[in-house]
């Protein structure tokens, strides 16, 4: 099972996600998100951001980020990954997988331990997982979120 | 709660302490949660489900025993049968 890692960043906003992760047709396969890592690259001020990773079920339209092969050995990602997106995805409302309020100062880092405790995209054209900063107090301001990801 | 699974760490810039956290992902929602320090996950609002053996969320409880994984079969049979169909 190959690992990748994916690095979204974007001027944060209430509005516009972070990034995607998603399955397409093409290459339809379970990928399971394992380790992320979320922070703001702005100077140090006191504002607060609420990250969320929740699950939609179309994918938005954005610019593709190439996943990372951490063994070289292995093939490119089939998942597809992007950032910037023009239009967002159609979340699903409730389905919020992971919420974490924190200062723009602070890093957050969340990994599971175990096989089973991984967040998992369905093997369903552009179904996948979005991140987003529904609450933001550093809109204008790069945020990045680096996920890393098997399939 | 033992063995929880899931690890979160928040850094602060001004200390020199992280914060840890226990997590654990519910096996009927794939939801992460957060544990606190020797609670379990009745505690919290969740529950243990003995037919999968593993925790669930507050989300979840009440809701019978339907793991994340069938939830992921149906969804995946959801569209295959729509393109099959060319929709």
């Amino acid at each position: 099972m190959p690992n990748y890692a994916a690095i979204f960043t974007r001027s944060l906003s209430a509005t516009a996600s972070v990034g995607e992760l998603h399955a397409v047709t093409a290459t339809l396969r379970r990928a399971f998100i394992y380790d992320f890592t979320l922070g703001v690259q702005g100077a140090p001020a006191s504002f607060a951001n609420l990250w969320q990773f929740q699950r939609f079920t179309a994918a938005g339209t954005d610019t593709a980020v190439t996943p990372t092969a951490l063994d070289p050995a292995d093939t490119a990602a089939l998942t597809a990954a992007g950032q910037n997106s023009t239009v967002e995805p159609t979340y699903t409302a409730g389905l919020i997988l992971a919420a974490k309020a924190l200062n723009q100062q602070a890093t957050y880092r969340w990994f599971a331990g175990q096989p089973d405790q991984r967040l998992v995209l369905p093997a369903t054209n552009a179904n996948g997982i979005g991140i987003a900063t529904p609450t933001c107090g550093s809109a204008g301001i790069n945020g990045t979120a680096e996920v890393y990801f098997n399939e | 709660m033992r063995n929880p699974g899931g690890y979160g760490i928040t850094f602060q810039p001004d200390s020199d302490k992280v914060q840890e956290e226990d997590t654990f992902t519910c096996c009927h929602c794939n939801r992460i949660v957060i544990v606190p320090p020797f609670k379990s996950p009745s505690d919290i609002g969740g529950w243990y489900c003995t037919m999968c053996d593993k925790p669930a969320c507050q989300g979840c409880n009440g809701k019978g025993c339907t793991p994340f994984e069938k939830k992921l079969e149906e969804i995946e049979r959801r569209d295959q049968f729509r393109r099959s169909i060319g929709i």
